[in-house]
């Protein structure tokens, strides 16, 4: 019994750290957002203030999640510490190189809307030369994009399949050896209906309890393991982000499936045991 | 000299006619007919010598003012040519500042092309890399897009510079050569001027020395001229001593011994032309073009064919046959009392001395000249005065 609680537990817990890992992630948006930018590539002579207004500009977009201008100076020596000994291109001491603004995205917005949304509002700017957003390679990435989220989905949709199997299989096998015991108290006139109900009960809850206790456990493993790898806090995100509202309804709504899931399992498998013993 | 010649002849034929009119018997006209003689003789050689002295002056001036127009016009020349040396200088150290100035900007210019090239090749060789790196499906540095697209650009811009600054060399090279080829121009110009500059002050220098030669020579014949006319000056004073000498022996010649007409008008049997000719040299005063002074002819040339023979304008007595420098040889008719006629410039006389000739006599002839023409000097002396044969001989001008 405790051992069949335990493997429940750990694949409750599995399922849930997949599920709140692609439900901070977007599958692998966060991770595009984070490796994806967008520049504003702006007119050389353009003052630093008419820079820094753009970058506020830019801010406001709902797509955006980030913006930051970069002066002319800023932008030859970024250019110099990738490309060192250049410096002769910089003729007679004037920078051939503009300033820039380069954006990030939001990991929900890293798409062709989101990215044309923002084109559109900058190409318009006098004081912008070109937006640049990854150019012909986009579209493709995009799509690589939507497949990739999708192969995951179905991943954990296997997960939960998997997950209900095995759950399915301990139900019957519990529901078959407890048979003679409820066998035994029907003799005794004890309606069948009653026991089937508290025992569907009884399902509700410790399901509830351990997809609950599973969900809180995956939550802070991810918490934790975030705080020290980064390649997950760049993969998955920052586990806090999960007590933002937007992943409450979410949350919710696989507990509570979780939950039924468990305890109509639990309904199944006495049914199956009890028919199979007549 | 032209007032002593003059003066210096009167006081010669004062002395020949005082010679003949003196009574042969007396002494004293004897030993003053000889000091006459001897004083002749040497005015002769004195004039022969004067006349040579005054020729080589007149050629030493002639070549003196023959070198000083030649040293004036080689000093203009020379003006002239330094003027167009300092010219070409000036033009070409304006050649040389421009050249100067453009091969700065050449330089000015490959250095920038080297700097440009090498930064051309390694922004083509980083973006030839970029673009092999980013050839796969994803970008993978977040910032290489923009980096890619700086670095095009500035490959753009570079290339963009290069083409400029290749133009712009190619232009200043143009320009450079054509400074050199007007600076090789200017340089054979300046070097064409300089030799020939240099080779009219070789001539100029030459002239010059020549010039000072001739002055010296000219220094050394005007005082050889100064010492003849104080000569002459002296021999004046002598003749005129023996004209006032002739003088006396005239008042002491017996009364009612006549000495023959005093006017040319009064000579018997009139006067005719000694030659068949016109007057080609006028008597009275004129001006030596050759001395710049002012020259008095005391008698008048008479042009005729050469040979012509020579006949005496009148009749008389002939006191003088002789030669005389300049006038070659000489003959003096004397056709009253102080009347005398002088031929001069004959080639020969026929007639001699104390020998009477009559009117239209043929006395001598003219010389023989390659162009057919000669010249007779004919004197006509009333008194000790010269006067113009044109007013009493029948002479054609």
């Amino acid at each position: 019994m405790g051992r069949e609680t335990a493997g429940r537990f750990l694949l409750a817990f599995l399922v849930a750290s997949y599920f709140l890992a692609m439900l901070l992630s977007g599958g692998v948006d966060r991770f595009l957002s984070e490796q994806y930018t967008m520049t504003a590539i702006l007119r050389v002579g353009v003052p630093d203030e008419e820079g820094t207004g753009i970058e506020g500009k830019v801010v406001a977009l709902s797509p955006v999640r980030e913006a930051k201008y970069r002066n002319p100076e800023e932008a030859w020596k970024e250019f110099l510490l990738t490309y060192p000994g250049l410096e002769s291109l910089r003729g007679m001491g004037k920078n051939p190189l503009p300033g820039y603004v380069e954006i990030r995205l939001r990991p929900k917005s890293v798409s062709e809307e989101g990215i044309d949304e923002v084109r559109s509002a900058l190409e318009p700017l006098p004081q912008v030369e070109k937006v640049l957003s990854g150019g012909a390679a986009m579209p493709r990435l995009l799509r690589m994009k939507r497949w990739a989220n999708v192969l995951l989905w179905i991943g954990f949709a296997l997960m939960c399949a998997v997950f209900l199997v095995i759950l399915s299989m301990q139900e019957k096998s519990r529901a078959a050896r407890l048979f003679p015991e409820v066998s035994f108290l029907a003799d005794r006139g004890v309606p069948e209906g009653r026991i089937a109900a508290k025992r569907t009960a009884g399902a509700f809850v410790t399901g509830g309890v351990l997809i609950l206790l599973a969900t809180a456990c995956s939550g802070g493993a991810l918490y934790f393991l975030s705080l020290r790898f980064r390649l997950l806090r760049v993969g998955v995100g920052p586990a806090q982000e999960l007590l933002d509202a937007r992943f409450a309804l979410p949350v919710v709504l696989f507990l509570l499936s979780a939950t039924v899931v468990q305890g109509l399992l639990s309904l199944a498998g006495w049914r199956s045991a009890f028919s199979k013993g007549r | 000299m032209t007032d002593f010649l003059p003066r210096a002849r009167s006081v010669l034929c004062l002395a020949m006619v005082l010679s003949i009119l003196l009574p042969p018997g007396a002494s004293s006209a004897e030993s003053t007919q000889d000091r006459l003689r001897k004083e002749k003789a040497r005015l002769t050689e004195m004039r022969k010598k004067a006349e040579k002295t005054a020729a080589e002056l007149n050629e030493a001036l002639r070549r003196e003012r023959s070198a000083r127009h030649k040293v004036d016009d080689l000093q203009k020349r020379l003006t002239r040519q330094r003027r167009l040396i300092a010219r070409i200088d000036g033009k070409l150290s304006a050649l040389a500042r421009e050249m100067e100035k453009a091969e700065s900007e050449m330089r000015r210019i490959d250095e920038a092309r080297e700097g440009t090239e090498r930064g051309l090749e390694r922004a083509a060789a980083l973006a030839f890399l970029e673009e092999r790196q980013t050839s796969g499906l994803f970008p993978l540095e977040p910032h290489g897009e923009r980096l890619r697209y700086f670095t095009n650009r500035l490959l753009a811009s570079e290339s963009g510079k290069y083409s400029r600054l290749s133009a712009d060399k190619e232009e200043k090279e143009n320009a450079l050569s054509g400074i050199e080829r007007q600076v090789q121009l200017s340089e054979k110009r300046i070097s064409r001027e300089k030799k020939v500059g240099e080779s009219l002050l070789s001539q100029r220098k030459k002239e010059a020395q020549r010039l000072a030669q001739i002055r010296t020579q000219k220094e050394r014949k005007e005082k050889e001229l100064k010492a003849l006319r104080a000569r002459l000056a002296r021999m004046e004073a002598l003749v005129s001593r023996i004209e006032r000498q002739a003088r006396e022996a005239e008042r002491r010649r017996p009364r009612g011994r006549e000495g023959g007409p005093s006017r040319f008008s009064g000579v018997p049997g009139g006067l005719v032309a000694p030659v068949r000719g016109k007057v080609v040299g006028p008597f009275g005063k004129y001006r030596d073009p050759v001395f710049d002074v002012e020259v008095e002819n005391h008698g008048v040339e008479i042009e005729a064919s050469s040979g012509s023979p020579i006949r005496a304008i009148g009749r008389g007595n002939v006191v003088f046959s002789g030669t005389v420098s300049g006038f070659g040889k000489v003959l003096i008719i004397q056709h009253g009392t102080g009347l005398f006629s002088v031929y001069g410039k004959a080639e020969s006389f026929t007639v001699a001395q104390g020998q009477v000739v009559a009117p239209g006599q043929n006395i001598g002839r003219l010389p023989e000249s390659s162009d057919g023409k000669s010249v007779l000097y004919l004197e006509l002396r009333a008194a000790g005065t010269a006067i113009d044969p044109t007013a009493v001989v029948p002479l054609s001008r």
